[in-house]
């Protein structure tokens, strides 16, 4: 389990570098579209799947990272495990959220 | 929780000052901490203003000198006086390092701790019992059941893999230089610990590599590594902990 959490820790950040750069370059030049540019942008399937992938990695790294410093610094065994399955939790509700914004821009 | 403040009977106070009746030509000022559990104190910092031109240019030079001469209560540990015995490891100027093989020439000011987050028997004296135990705990003995005549055969090549690895001295530099290992010295084996395994991991006639790997692979014991490589920077014999530990990981990874 150690090394599946390790492994799965460095590949979502290998992962991560494209959709980094790739959603930094969107954001500086996002600016220059107006607010129909940019819902329609969003809309789009390619663009739908790219955010979920993007999600699903994000929150997934962000998950890891946070039960590791948990770990590290909690050392309450009762305590660690209620504050990794709440940092688990809040991670699930953000994807969640994520997709149901994506739904409500696509149903506009 | 982790402590990132010192307890309160652990807080360095201020000790006494050990000044010569005429200034020292080549002044080398020292502050040493001290610490006796019999004074039921804090531990103290003392300070003594040296000539250097009395003693040699290494740092256990110093201490010897001012155990010799200044103050025979001071108390640390040290042995062989060229780097082999690990024994009088320390923390000097903020570094990890052994006192014996540090050329302090060109220093005026010297600090000097014992190993930072290990508990203190006296002085700059910590006790390493944890350290050896789990030291202990990765078997470092050669795993044959295979009794050759003479002796079990290496060649140049398997040989040449386990240098960089048996010139570790088990002086704990690295380890306690390690803040995973300060917040989880209890279960994270440490740099030198995971150095000797990999020194076991790899050697050629040991035919327990499986086990060794699989006793390993734990969230704790290994994973608590995240190359900070203060390890690697401290270590005195110029070794590399780090990379040793990340061939583990790599190796667990590969499996």
């Amino acid at each position: 389990m150690a090394i599946f959490h390790w492994k799965l820790q460095r590949i979502s950040a290998i992962l991560l570098i494209p959709i980094a750069i790739y959603t930094t370059f969107y954001l500086f030049n996002i600016g220059s579209l107006s607010y129909a540019d940019v819902t329609n942008d969003i809309s789009s399937i390619p663009a739908i799947l790219l955010i979920v992938f993007m999600s699903v990695i994000l929150f997934m790294h962000s998950s890891l990272g946070i039960e590791t410093i948990l770990e590290d610094y909690i050392h309450d065994m009762k305590t660690q495990s209620l504050l990794v399955n709440l940092s688990k939790f809040i991670h699930v509700i953000l994807f969640l959220l994520t997709l149901v914004s994506l739904i409500v821009i696509k149903g506009n | 929780m982790a402590k990132f403040t010192l307890p309160i009977n652990s807080r360095v106070t201020e000790g006494k000052t050990f000044e010569p009746s005429v200034e020292p030509k080549n002044r080398l000022r020292v502050d040493i901490y001290r610490y006796n559990p019999d004074l039921n104190s804090n531990p103290y910092l003392d300070t003594y203003i040296l000539d250097k031109d009395k003693f040699g240019p290494m740092g256990l030079d110093v201490l010897l000198y001012i155990k010799n001469n200044i103050d025979p209560t001071l108390s640390f540990r040290r042995s062989c006086r060229e780097g082999i015995c690990g024994s009088c490891s320390m923390n000097i100027n903020g570094t990890n390092t052994l006192a014996c093989i540090l050329n302090i020439a060109d220093e005026k000011h010297l600090k000097i701790y014992p190993l930072p987050h290990m508990p203190v028997v006296k002085d700059l004296v910590p006790d390493m019992k944890d350290f050896y135990k789990q030291y202990e705990s990765i078997k470092p003995w050669l795993i044959n059941d295979v009794k050759p005549d003479r002796e079990h055969l290496q060649s140049q090549e398997e040989r040449g893999k386990l240098d960089g690895l048996i010139e570790c001295v088990l002086c704990a530099c690295c380890s306690t230089s390690c803040p995973s290992y300060w917040w989880n010295s209890d279960k994270y084996l440490g740099p030198a610990t995971l150095l000797h395994a990999y020194r076991w991991i790899i050697d050629s006639r040991d035919t327990a590599k499986k086990e060794r790997l699989s006793e390993l692979a734990d969230k704790f014991k290994l994973f608590r590594c995240h190359t900070i490589m203060n390890c690697t920077k401290t270590c005195p014999k110029n070794l590399n902990p780090a990379k040793a530990i990340s061939h583990i990981k790599q190796m667990l990874a590969s499996e």
